[in-house]
């Protein structure tokens, strides 16, 4: 249990809630152990239970009752269909469902009954040691280049790798919670805070950033990740500046160099970091100079558990040194035989520096999600007046880049023409927001490569 | 066209196409962040406004601002003007 990791005689707070609530390892340390969570653990004891809750508050306090004690944990997103949650919960074997949507029956798993709450008395327990019987295997969504998401399973320590485990220094930081607990980066953000000896603070769901930013800034929160579009609008927000911050991470998409110095110039004594994760390895590594990219030296050696190359076809490669995690469901294996995994991104080495170019499947990321310029080519070329579409990536301030497509439009005999916001709106009907081009340009001519191929330079 | 007058019309077009409620003629003062347009939409603005004003301060910039209010955000495009 992640608490055992922690010491739990200490006092000072560990999680703190939106009405400013704080609880101690020794507070935590009491429900968990209390008569009622020992009852609500024996209905769930060894089983494969998928969690799927709206409130982080809750997703937080379960993530101490279910290590050791669930043979498998299955995050799932609240934010989906029921029927994409039941094709999930079913790929993950899930036997036992725990969630606060009112809709959860409609998932068609049986449901546990809600943890007993916090506020209640709580009985001393005569079990008081239950001991942690399982190496509880967690199974996380990926972060979604399509609709539906693919299952990767980890164990607390594949998840823990990159988390700093120094609690002195960890003594006396606040985390601030910004992204949702049921994804891979809002995991790394709770288990760096509880398990490096900090402090995690847990916004109000649904609140708005400027509301959820002054509810940090009344709670001390003087850590934050974020991606950089997230903290573009960060400091789009006024007061954001009276953030107390003294770590920043940037992680999710590539960091450039304007938000790296706009971070620096706005928050001077915070230490600014960016993380590199490859959801295909598993692992990831992290920057600290507040330059963009990475120091070429990074490809020798090790470095936190991670071996680089570049591949002859300029793509980065890992090589976790600790293996573990999987797809489930599929036996293809995740790396090459010598234990390489392609991470998919094009890298270029510049003056002893490693830039990022972009994803090697061209995929372009607005703002974090991940486009298929093909999928986008498709739905423009099902519009009756479109003959031929490219699409492409304009570099964006703001969201990293932005979908562009051009056109070719057939002849049409009767002179009538079709507008770019026209086929905006069919585009808009059937794709995703951040799909859909934000540029459209209906040009004469279209460049082809040598094999023929639309070029995408 | 004024600078300023491109930049509302613009802002208008991009909120009707975003299904934003609140697309009231902005001041000055207008909060960017409450005027209903995300991220998104202001990397759409900004972009579909390189095409009509030939450059992006955004990428122009050396040292990065990100504007809080609506007059803010006009002021960077005023100040990047290029110089005839």
């Amino acid at each position: 249990m992640f608490l055992h990791d922690i010491e739990i005689t200490s006092d000072r707070p560990l999680l703190i809630f939106p009405e400013g609530e704080c609880l101690s390892p020794r507070e935590l340390n009491v429900w968990t152990t209390c008569a009622e969570s020992e009852i609500w653990i024996s209905q769930i004891r060894g089983a494969r239970v998928g969690l799927c809750c709206k409130d982080n508050g809750l997703i937080a306090l379960m993530f101490l009752l279910l290590d050791g004690i669930a043979a498998r944990v299955t995050l799932l997103p609240s934010d989906l269909a029921p029927e994409t949650l039941t094709a999930l919960s079913s790929g993950s074997g899930v036997e036992i469902l725990v969630s606060d949507r009112p809709d959860a029956a409609a998932i068609g798993i049986p449901l546990a009954p809600l943890p007993p709450p916090l506020s209640a008395q709580f009985s001393i327990s005569a079990n008081i040691t239950a001991p942690s019987t399982f190496n509880t295997e967690w199974v996380l969504p990926t972060s979604g280049t399509t609709r539906t998401p693919k299952l990767v399973a980890h164990t607390i320590n594949t998840l823990a790798r990159t988390v700093k485990r120094d609690p002195q220094k960890g003594a006396g930081i606040r985390w601030g919670l910004l992204y949702d607990l049921n994804r891979f980066a809002g995991l790394q953000v709770y288990l760096q805070a509880l398990l490096g000896g900090a402090a995690l603070i847990i916004p109000r769901s649904g609140a708005s950033l400027e509301d959820t930013l002054a509810a940090f800034t009344a709670a001390g929160c003087n850590a934050l990740s974020a991606t950089p579009t997230l903290w573009r609008k960060i400091l789009m927000t006024p007061r954001s500046k009276e953030l107390p911050l003294r770590l920043i991470t940037l992680g999710g998409e590539i960091a450039d160099q304007s938000i790296l110095s706009a971070l620096a110039a706005s928050f001077p004594s915070a230490r600014v970091t960016h993380i590199y994760a490859s959801t295909e390895a598993g692992v990831g590594f992290s920057v600290t100079d507040g330059q963009e990219g990475f120091p070429a030296t990074f490809l020798q050696g090790t470095l936190n558990g991670v071996n680089l190359r570049i591949s002859p076809e300029g793509i980065l490669e890992l090589r976790p040194t600790v293996g573990g995690q999987h797809y489930l469901g599929e036996n293809s294996p995740l790396a090459h035989e010598d234990g390489f995994v392609s991470t998919g991104d094009r890298v270029r080495i510049k003056n002893d520096r490693v830039y990022f170019l972009g994803r090697d499947s061209g995929a372009i990321n607005v703002g974090g999600n991940k486009v298929q310029p093909e999928k986008v080519e498709s739905i423009l070329l099902s519009h009756p007046a479109v003959a031929m579409a490219s699409v492409t990536a304009k570099r964006s301030g703001i969201t990293g880049s932005l979908v562009v497509a051009r056109l070719i439009l057939h002849p049409n005999p009767t002179g009538a023409k079709v507008t770019p916001s026209e086929i905006r709106e069919w585009c808009s009907s059937r794709l995703d927001r951040f799909e859909v081009p934000a540029l459209i340009r209906i040009v004469a001519d279209l460049e082809l490569n040598a094999s023929g191929k639309l070029s995408r330079n | 066209m004024k600078i300023d007058t491109i930049i509302r019309t613009t802002f208008l077009e991009i909120c009707r196409e975003n299904g934003v409620q609140s697309t009231s003629n902005p001041t000055r003062e207008t909060i960017l962040l409450q005027s209903g347009l995300d991220s998104l939409g202001f990397a759409i603005l900004v972009a579909r406004l390189e095409e009509i004003l030939g450059y992006d301060p955004f990428l122009l910039m050396t040292e990065p601002v990100y504007p809080q209010t609506f007059g803010d955000f006009v002021d960077i495009y005023e100040q990047f003007k290029p110089t005839e």
